[in-house]
């Protein structure tokens, strides 16, 4: 049995690499002055720690209420890469929470965070796409990085990077181009979108195939995806093996098809077929973009004169489990017996 | 058994119940010493270790004690001289007790000596005929001294004799003689002891025995009767001499496997040192180390469950977000399909609008030219003869013939007539001048033909004159051919004829000139009224 006495030593260091967390609300202002600190072995043990502490939420406010962003933006210029690779980990685990978003964006930490793209280390700039991916998950996150122009940039990074890193631009790229797709238009991001789409994998085929539909909302887009010819390309993933890849394209055809130009070049390339095969998918985002496709390629009389035979089909769609799939299917039926 | 209890206060320690035991349990101790005497049919053997008194095994601890030596100086009365017990009692006492440590002798040996001895001779007899050996000692079985059943006064000799297994003797040696325990272990009473005790021993036995036979028996039976043993319960027991022998049968177990053979445990060596552990200095690990664990093991799990809520947070997050993207795409397509409708119709209309519009303004066009081209032609119809008819009144329509004699030809004429004129003018000049000269020559002529005959020269001269002359003569007579054809006969004669005459030049020449005169001015005439009339229409034409 051990004495009840108390040791006079201090108790062991059981985690040499974390710095001791102070009790109860002293943590954070405590873990914020050893940020500041000039010991670079206290940096990184306070850096540690907090990596630790933001996954609860309530202390992500407190951290950003004592003013830990600012500290944390101080590092991101530090010299150190340890020390940078933790810091963008601790400010990817804050934009997890919204609470950490919006402080993201009160206390510009994107343009901060922004000089970082081209650190030399690979873990830091996985945690700074992340950070990204999470940011602009939110609308307003999402203008954000529309707004401090980063859009040019980040699809200049989609040639660069490692492939885990492109899924990551993809998905950040996708969100932020619901938003706000011109500058993107600008920067050439259709033709390397089209490279993407012919890569071996499947993340990042799907992915590229999703910013694809981001891209070809606006008018704009349409117009570009048909001039570098991104429509066969699309077919042809159409009969891709994943059901996720096939879901996308079919997307990117629905909004490219609502130009005629891209209409006709969609039925050039004999699209009506995979996307009616399409029709049968497991994947209901699957069935409700094909059917939309094809819903835009009845708005053309080859398209409907095709599709007559084939009005069968949609009634058995209009069964279908999903309430959208069965609105879709209506509209279809609805445009491919319309006359002039 | 009577005899037992004497050992009982001698042994120290062992409990009674191996007393019963017969020499079986010799064995195992006996496994330390050295090899004992083993059968009975070897020969040499046995007189070794009972030769040597002191060799035989003294390292069992010894409880177990003779019995046999207070019983044997009774037996050696009656029995037999046996070399071998001979050795026995002539060896000390004290040496048989030690010696016999292990061999605790049954007392039933001593019963069962004297028909050993016998047995043993009539053994080497026969077994051994043929050999030539010769024995100090015999080899004999040797009589278990254990006794079965309760001895009677009257040793009754039919009883078998039951000979001890010498595999179960006691006093046999087994195992190494090496490191045999000679004297008495130091927990054992000493020898002295020993002998006290035994003798008193034997007081006690003769005592008993003495009391024995003073004891009132039954007398002896009358003559002619005998006594017999008569039960007197109520139940009748059959009595045998027989003794029921049950037939018992032992199987041996089945084999079992062989143990694990048991660790090895060397011997210790080195030195003891020994500990006093207090009450409450032992220190319990498990006990320490919950709470450390506890919070260890928490705070980890606090982090993980912190953690993997996160990411079921925001995988459910992604989801929604996902569902919530489908349908909003969907629904944006649609409504760029419907503007895109919109478009297109609302396009469509405006080019069949544009069509139709283009089609009427073309028609009402075509009317609108059809009707102008219709007026147009009436209104037309007499401004071609009006003006056909104005043009003539002004003169402007002209007769071709007229016009072209009037551009054509009459410039010709003019020209022709000037050209005439200028010849004629020349040949006048020339005609003046040759007239000139051919006066001042013949001035010259007469002015020489008074100074020289005059012969041959006029002629030259006249030649000559006459040459010069002629071209012009000739132009002029054509110029007047020409302009008067009323006289071309006339000029064509004088052309015609021969040079030679050269007077009759001077003399024509002289009315040519005359002539000329005349046509000059007829010439002149008729150019004059020629140019009026020329420059009448000219004038005509020109405004």
């Amino acid at each position: 049995m051990a004495h009840a006495r108390i040791s006079m030593y201090l108790p062991p260091d059981i985690n040499p690499t974390q710095a001791a967390i102070a009790y109860g609300c002293r943590a954070l202002p405590k873990l914020n002055e050893e940020l500041q600190s000039e010991d670079l072995l206290t940096r990184q043990k306070a850096l540690m720690a907090l990596c630790d502490l933001m996954h609860d939420p309530e202390h992500v406010y407190v951290a950003i209420d004592t003013g830990c962003l600012e500290s944390l933006k101080a590092l991101l210029k530090d010299n150190n890469d340890m020390v940078r690779i933790k810091t963008t980990e601790v400010l990817y685990i804050v934009a997890t929470h919204n609470v950490g978003r919006e402080g993201f964006l009160e206390h510009d930490v994107i343009l901060a965070l922004s000089y970082l793209l081209n650190d030399p280390q690979s873990a830091c700039r996985k945690n700074l796409h992340l950070a990204f991916k999470h940011v602009a998950q939110l609308p307003s996150g999402a203008q954000g990085i529309v707004n401090s122009g980063l859009i040019p940039s980040l699809v200049w990074k989609l040639q660069r990077e490692e492939e885990e890193i492109q899924g990551l631009l993809l998905d950040t790229l996708a969100a932020c181009l619901m938003e706000d797709a011109t500058e993107a238009l600008g920067s050439h991001v259709v033709p390397f979108l089209k490279q993407k789409l012919l890569s071996t994998n499947d993340d990042i085929r799907s992915k590229a195939a999703r910013t694809l539909i981001a891209v070809s909302i606006p008018l704009e887009g349409k117009n570009q995806v048909w001039q570098h010819d991104v429509i066969p390309i699309l077919v042809h993933l159409l009969k891709d093996r994943v059901e996720e890849v096939q879901a996308n394209a079919a997307g990117a055809l629905m909004y490219a098809t609502v130009t005629t130009q891209g209409k006709y070049a969609a039925l050039d390339t004999e699209a009506i077929h995979p996307l009616l095969s399409l029709l049968g998918s497991s994947l209901s985002k699957a069935r409700l973009n094909a059917t939309k496709a094809l819903t835009m390629l009845a708005e053309a009389p080859e398209g409907r004169r095709f599709l007559q035979s084939r009005v069968p089909v949609f009634r058995v769609l209009e069964d279908d489990t999903s309430e959208a799939v069965r609105r879709a299917a209506q509209i279809a039926v609805k445009v491919i017996e319309w006359k002039p | 058994m009577r005899r037992q209890e004497p050992e009982v206060p001698l042994r120290t320690g062992l409990p009674a119940k191996t007393a019963g035991r017969n020499c079986r349990e010799v064995s195992p101790p006996g496994g330390t010493p050295g090899c004992r005497a083993t059968a009975v049919g070897d020969a040499g053997w046995l007189s070794v270790p009972w030769g040597n008194p002191s060799v035989a095994p003294t390292s069992c601890p010894g409880n177990f004690l003779s019995r046999p030596p207070p019983f044997l100086p009774p037996l050696l009365a009656s029995g037999n001289p046996c070399p071998w017990q001979y050795v026995h009692l002539s060896g000390s006492q004290d040496r048989l007790a030690p010696t016999c440590l292990k061999a605790g002798i049954h007392p039933k040996r001593s019963d069962l000596a004297p028909g050993v001895a016998s047995t043993l001779t009539d053994r080497t007899c026969s077994a051994m005929g043929t050999y030539t050996y010769t024995y100090t000692s015999r080899p004999r079985a040797l009589p278990c001294q254990r006794r079965r059943y309760r001895d009677h006064l009257m040793q009754l000799a039919e009883e078998p004799v039951h000979h001890g297994n010498i595999m179960y003797d006691r006093r046999v040696v087994r195992g190494n003689t090496y490191a045999l325990h000679t004297g008495p272990l130091p927990g054992q009473p000493d020898p002295i002891e020993i002998q006290r005790q035994q003798q008193a021993k034997r007081r006690a036995l003769a005592k008993k025995r003495a009391q024995e036979q003073f004891r009132p028996r039954t007398p002896e039976p009358v003559e002619g009767r005998k006594h017999v043993d008569v039960q007197t319960e109520m139940y009748l027991e059959e009595i045998a001499d027989r003794i029921i022998e049950v037939d018992v049968e032992c199987q041996t177990d089945a084999f079992l496997d062989r143990p694990p053979t048991p660790l090895f445990i060397p011997a210790k060596t080195g030195k003891d040192v020994a500990t006093q552990i207090l009450e409450g200095e032992l220190f319990d690990f498990d006990l320490e180390v919950k709470p450390m664990l506890e919070v260890l093991v928490g705070k980890t799990i606090e982090q993980s469950l912190l953690e993997v809520m996160e990411e079921e947070e925001l995988a459910n997050l992604r989801a929604s977000q996902y569902a919530y993207e489908e349908l909003r795409n969907v629904e944006l397509a649609e409504v760029q399909r419907l503007a895109e409708q919109e478009k297109r119709h609302r396009e469509e209309k405006e080019r069949r609008k544009r069509q139709q519009w283009e089609v009427v303004y073309k028609h009402s066009e075509t009317a609108q030219k059809v009707a102008a081209r219709v007026f147009a032609q009436r209104y037309l119809a007499d401004l071609l003869p009006s003006v056909f008819d104005s043009l003539r009144d002004g003169g402007y329509f002209y007769d071709p013939v007229e016009r072209d004699i009037e551009i054509g030809f009459l410039p010709w004429l003019m020209n022709e007539v000037d050209k005439t004129m200028a010849y004629s003018m020349v040949g006048r000049t020339v005609l003046d001048k040759l007239i000139r000269e051919v006066v001042e020559k013949r001035l010259a002529a007469y002015e020489q033909r008074d100074d020289q005959p005059p012969a041959g020269k006029p002629k030259d001269e006249l030649g000559g004159s006459r040459r010069t002359t002629e071209p012009p003569v000739g132009y002029e007579l054509q110029e007047q051919s020409t302009a008067q054809p009323q006289r071309p006969l006339l000029g064509r004669d004088s052309l015609q004829r021969t040079p030679d005459d050269g007077r009759y030049m001077e003399s024509v020449l002289a009315q040519e000139t005359k002539l000329m005169e005349e046509g000059e001015y007829e010439q002149t005439k008729i150019r004059k009224t020629s140019g009026t009339e020329v420059l009448q229409p000219r004038g005509d034409f020109q405004p």
